[in-house]
This record gives C-alpha cells, structure tokens and sequence, in this order.
C-alpha cells in the first residue's frame, strides 16, 4: 500500500469515532438497556435479566402487533410491487410518461402524517367513500370497523409508497437499450413476453435492492397508522398496532413513565427481525447478474 | 496533493478536533436563552395546552398580567409528545421548569421522581388580591383528588367530570325531566328510536369513549374501585354485575347509529352536535371540544348517568387538572406566587366561560351546559378519578385488555360471555406478567 494511501486512511477515523459515538455505542446501550426495568432519567434501573424479552413474546399486545407488522410487510409489498411493476409494463413506452410518473410519485412527498388524517376521515362511515358509494347503490362500509380497518392502513400505505418504488425501477428500465425491444418485436415478440423476458431480467437487481428497502421501511411503519386511528386517551387499537406502535405505546405509557426495558426489547427483536428478513428476501432474490 | 503519513495523522487529529468543537456546540442546551435574567426573576412553565386552545391564552395572559405587576418574567414553554416523561427527563437533567400542568393520573411518576414540593404554604396564603385562604376557594374534594397520600400534588384549576350530552333545545322533554334510572334511560331510546331519531352517538373509533357505557354501569353497581378492582384479580371477573353490565352494553348496540364501529373521532360527536343524534356520553369537555359545529340555536346541557340496580351506587367522576410547582425546579418560590396569581376568581372564571370546562373553585360556577354536572359532581357522595383511576393505576391493562375486549364487546365481535371469559383469562396473563 503506498504511503498516500495509508495517510488517507486516516481520514476515515473521524467517520469511525461519529458513527461509534452516534449509532454503535447507543445500539450497544439500548440493547443493555433491555435487560432491566427502567423508567427513565431519575429512577433505578433494576436488572431483570431477558424478563421484558420473555414479556413481550408472550404479551398479546405485542404479538398482535407482530403479525399486522409481517401481514403489512408482505401483503403491502405484494400491493406495492404489482402497481410498480404494472407502471413499468405500461409507462414505457407511454407518452408523458415522466408526468405520469411524477404525478404517481407525489403521495410519497405527502407527510404519512397527513395521508393517514386523510384518509381515516374520508373513511369514515359517513365520510366521502361511502357517500360516492351511495351514488351507486352500495351501501355503506364500517372502513374504519375492527374487521377493515387495517387493510385500509395498508392499501394507503402502499398508495403512498408505490410511487417511489416505480420511480427506482423505471430509472432501470430506462437504462435498457430501446434496440433490445426492436429486435425482439421484429422477432415476432409480444408486448407483455418483452415485459417478461427483457424487461424484467435487466431490472432485477433493482427491483432486489427495492425489495430490501421496502421490507426494512415496512417493518417500522409508523406514522400513517397514529394518524390513521390514534385518538385521544386511547392509543390505537389491537387490530391495528404495528410493533412500532407497540413500542411508542410502551414510550408513551399512560402512567408518564415509560417501560424503558420493554421499548428497548422490542427494538432488538425487531432488529433481528429486520436482519432475517432483509438475509430472506436478498436470497429470494439472487439471481446472477445479466450484462449487455 | 500527497500527504505525508504523519501529516496526514495531524489533520485527521484537526478534523476530530473541529468536529468535536462543532459537537459541543451542538450540545448547548436549546433554548436556554435569557441567560442574563436575575435568579428569582423569572420561573418557566411547561405546557401541555397546545397555543390556540383557551386555556393556554387564558394562561398566557394571566402570566403577562403577573409579569406586568411582580416583576417575574414567566417563560411559557410548550410540552413535547413525550408528556410526563420529558417533564422528568428535564428536571432530573437539571433543565427542567419550574411549573408544570398535572393531572391525577401523572402523579405518580411525578411522586416518583420527586418532582412535587410542597404546596401547602400555597393553600394556606390567599389568592392575590383576594383574602380568604386558597384553601377555602375549593371543594375539599377537588383538594383530595389534586392528592395522593404524600399531600396535595397540585392546585387545580378544571374538574372534568362525565355524564349524558343532550341538546335541550332539540329535546326540551329531557331538560324538563331526565331519566333517571337505567329503565327510564331505555324507555327514553326506545322513544326516540321510534321517534325516527338516531338515539345514541357513538365514537367508535375511540375506544376510551366505548368504554364509558361499562365504566359508568360498573361504577353504579359497586361504587369506587369497581373498574380498578378488575385488574387486580381475575376472580373479580367472576362478579354477576360484570356479566350483567357487559349484558347491558351489548343491548345498546341497536340505538348507536349506523355504521358507528367505523367512525373517526370526533365526527361522531360533531355530528351530534349539529343534531344528527340525541345523545352523546360524554365527558365534561365536550361542549368546549364542539364549539365551532355547534349551531347557535342549539342548548347543550347534560344528565348524570342514570342509576343502575337495586343497590345504585351515587358515585361520579371526579377529576381535576391543575398546575404542579417543579421541587427541582429553579425558582419554586416564584412559581408558587404565580400560581396564587392564576388561582384568582377572574382569572379561574375564564375556565368556564372561555373554556367552557368546570372551575375548579367552589365560587365559580359552571357555564349553562355543565351547571347539572358540576351540581351532581360536587354534590356526590362519592368520588372517583378518571376510568376510575385504571388508567393510571395500570395502564397496560387498561389499554390492552380492557379497551381491546370492551371494543369487541361494543361492536358485537364476542358475547357479554366471551368478554367476561377473556377479561379473566387476559387479567390473570397480565398480574402473572407483572407489567405495571
């Protein structure tokens, strides 16, 4: 290594030492602070050793939140990624195909916040669904009810984050060469075959990486749901609550004390939870690189 | 550009140096500001009344009224999300204020970071510019439910109480005679469901407010404690009035509107208050928390909740906010003589008639809509705090099992049998637990 290269790497400590001090160092704290019960700045901290572990697992609370977090992760990605790749198939070739996306991407610069505000109170029961639904006949839905409530949280969420998965893999169909697609359709190839055998084989590595990203933002899904169904005094309902829920609900507890241990043991198994998924869906999707 | 081994060592060390220097400067505390006010020249209060609400202008200008005649320049600060938490991270940081807004349920924690001083040199002088002992301005049980067994926690300023919302306007009969039984209050939906009208307005999507029909038969049947008693032990599931009361719930499900399960708090009261349905159990707050749909013809008023039982019992909900003097705080001297400042009749009085809550002090009455409730609530014999007191008592029970099995039992997911079962099983699961 010449010495140029050697001094320059030096200049990497000071990246190291922030990203220590910001991110390694309070992990390392949080993941200590799961192992006792503690209330925050001012109270003892008591060492329960992997109690708020064996809590959560077996709290229904949580474990309900658990599986609306996976039903979200998968169900939403399979909404996000079949509107993604439906754009990909039609806005190709489209004309004003950069508006359209545009205006597809626009409900991901919208705060969550205010989708979900949105949203809930068009849904209401008497809100502006059911009174378009009354012009044709049908009757009125409880969206908001404890059976609907939270595949109407995922259909707006994937909605909203549709548009910013169409525009990572249009930026990739894009990058595949127009003479691929002539040569195919002189061959005799249909439209939605070029989707399947050109298309979507030179955007995989894309859509991987969007896989990934998408299973790590599901997972902490967070905002749309507060405003979506969170109320005065009462927090959000089982039939809703995402594990991030969960966890602001055990921040924010009604005493004013937060369960400090139990925030932090939910953070950890959603950690490894990430990692296992993230490993999971990076295997679904390897495949080998195909170069033109 | 080539760098030597060692010099580049030495600008690395520069750059950590600069970038330490710029850290520290980021880890000056924020809005810190007014470094050079005299110590006992001003006090800061910690809000929890977001700006355009009443009660922070009505503080906010009592705090310039105080500024303008002691000297005491009061900082008003807005509370973050993290409520009571961040009041104690703040004040055992040593940042904390000097008053902040308090309510039964937070007492606790504040207890328990030893945040309450001692308010009773406060009770015992008179409000400025007044002569009676502050004491004296309150009921002696507005004073017990600002208390726990330490003392008094704060100095309250608003009762919130519960009862049954009717416009009188729309429905004079129920102004002239309210129903005071359990039976009468059902003769009364049968009325006026047969009348055409929608008897009972429901937020669904509020669970603490589907709780309320439980909540208020359980506290008629066996009094204070009745709710809180639940989580105790599971046995006391095993109670025939829970049973019956879930029986009671159930039953009311054809007199909520339609659609009720799916509605999005508050339409479900602001429909209400335009007259869409009679009724709305409500807390005290409702008329101030409707005033912008309200119509003008309209005339809110209340009734307490009927009785219930052979053996009903008087007891309403007491509950009250106030402001607590921070015991870590920097001018807890100044705060206090803030508090007799906001604690006088004209300023308390806008709590009412600005707020349209209950003042707090026995002088002060209620506005129009709340004079029954305020009436029924001082007049009681008995007294418990907000969802008597499960809330703050145990909150995770509360709002995990509770909740969670009153929503189902209220949109008709399990019967008043399953509600029971699984209170019982869910309550064992949670002592078993120890989650507080």
């Amino acid at each position: 290594m010449s010495s140029a290269k050697r001094g320059l790497r030096a200049f990497i400590w000071p990246a190291v030492l922030v990203y220590t001090i910001l991110f390694v160092v309070p992990a390392i704290y949080g993941a200590g602070v799961s192992l006792f019960d503690w209330n925050g700045l001012g109270t003892t901290a008591k060492f329960t050793g992997i109690d708020n572990y064996v809590f959560i697992l077996t709290d229904d609370a949580f474990r309900q939140s658990f599986v609306n977090t996976i039903v979200l992760a998968v169900v939403g990605g399979v909404l996000v990624f079949l509107v993604a790749f439906c754009c990909m198939a039609v806005l190709r070739q489209m004309k004003g195909r950069g508006f359209i996306r545009s205006v597809v991407y626009l409900p991901n610069i919208i705060s969550p916040i205010a989708i979900g505000a949105a949203l809930s109170f068009g849904l209401d029961s008497r809100g502006a669904l059911n009174q378009v639904l009354s012009w044709i006949g049908i009757p009125p839905q409880s969206w908001l009810g404890p059976d609907l409530v939270f595949r109407c949280i995922i259909a707006g969420l994937a909605w909203s984050a549709a548009g910013f998965y169409v525009i990572l893999l249009m930026s990739a169909v894009d990058g595949i060469p127009e003479d691929l697609y002539e040569a195919a359709s002189l061959e005799g190839v249909t439209k939605l075959q070029a989707f399947r055998m050109i298309t979507f084989p030179l955007s995989w590595d894309v859509f991987a990486t969007c896989a990934v990203l998408w299973v790590i933002g599901s997972l902490k899904v967070f905002e749309i749901v507060l405003a979506f169904t969170g109320s005065a005094n009462s927090g959000v309902p089982l039939s809703a609550r995402t594990v991030a829920i969960q966890q602001y609900m055990s921040f924010n507890d009604p005493s004013g004390l937060p369960r400090l241990g139990v925030v932090s043991a939910i953070g950890v198994v959603m950690f490894l939870l990430s990692l296992i998924l993230v490993g999971l869906t990076r295997r679904l999707t390897r495949r080998e690189t195909l170069e033109l | 550009m080539r760098l030597s081994r060692r010099n580049a060592t030495f600008m690395a060390i520069g750059t950590i140096a600069v970038a330490t220097i710029a850290l520290s400067g980021c880890g000056q505390k924020a809005g810190g500001g007014d470094a050079g006010a005299k110590a006992g020249g001003s006090i800061t209060y910690l809000t929890s009344w977001p700006a355009d609400t009443p009660q922070a202008k009505i503080f906010a200008a009592a705090a310039k009224d105080f500024t303008a005649k002691s000297g005491i320049k009061v900082d008003i600060k807005q509370l973050g999300n993290g409520g009571a938490a961040d009041v104690i991270n703040a004040s055992v940081s040593g940042s904390g204020p000097d008053l902040f807004d308090d309510a039964p349920d937070h007492v606790p924690a504040f207890r328990k970071a030893g945040l309450i001083e001692d308010l009773s040199d406060v009770l015992s002088a008179p409000a400025d510019g007044e002569s009676a002992k502050i004491e004296s301005d309150y009921p002696k049980s507005v004073i017990s439910a600002a208390s726990d067994k330490d003392g008094l926690a704060f100095i309250p300023h608003t009762i919130l109480s519960g009862g049954v919302w009717f416009d009188a306007a729309a429905n004079p009969g129920l102004a002239s005679k309210a129903p005071a039984t359990w039976d009468e209050f059902k003769a009364e939906l049968d009325k006026l469901k047969a009348a055409g009208k929608t008897p009972i307005a429901q937020e669904g999507g509020n669970s603490s407010y589907n709780v309320l029909w439980f909540y208020w038969l359980m506290l008629r049947s066996h009094g204070p404690g009745a709710v809180l008693n639940l989580s105790k032990t599971a046995e006391a599931w095993d109670d025939p009035a829970v049973l019956a009361a879930a029986k009671e719930v159930t039953a009311l499900q054809p007199y909520f509107q339609s659609g009720y399960e799916g509605s999005r708090y508050p339409n479900a009261q602001n429909a209400w208050a335009q007259g869409d349905y009679a009724l709305d159990l409500n807390g005290s707050w409702l008329a101030g928390e409707v005033k912008s749909v309200v119509p003008s013809s309209a005339k809110l008023s209340t009734f307490p909740f009927p009785t219930y039982g052979a053996d009903s019992k008087s007891v309403e909900e007491l509950n009250v906010l106030g402001w607590t003097v921070n015991a870590k705080g920097k001018n807890p001297k100044g705060a206090k003589e803030f508090i007799k400042f906001l604690v006088q009749k004209k300023y308390i009085e806008k709590i009412g008639t600005d707020a349209l809550n209950i003042p707090a002090r026995s002088d002060v009455e209620a506005p129009a809509s709340l004079a029954a409730m305020q009436k029924a609530v001082l007049a009681s014999d008995a007294t418990t705090g907000y969802m008597d007191n499960a809330a703050a008592n145990a909150p995770t029970w509360y709002k995990d099992v509770l909740l969670s099995l009153d929503d189902q039992l209220v949109f008709g997911k399990i019967t008043p049998e399953q509600f029971v079962a699984q209170g019982k099983e869910k309550t064992a699961a949670y002592i078993k637990s120890g989650t507080p």
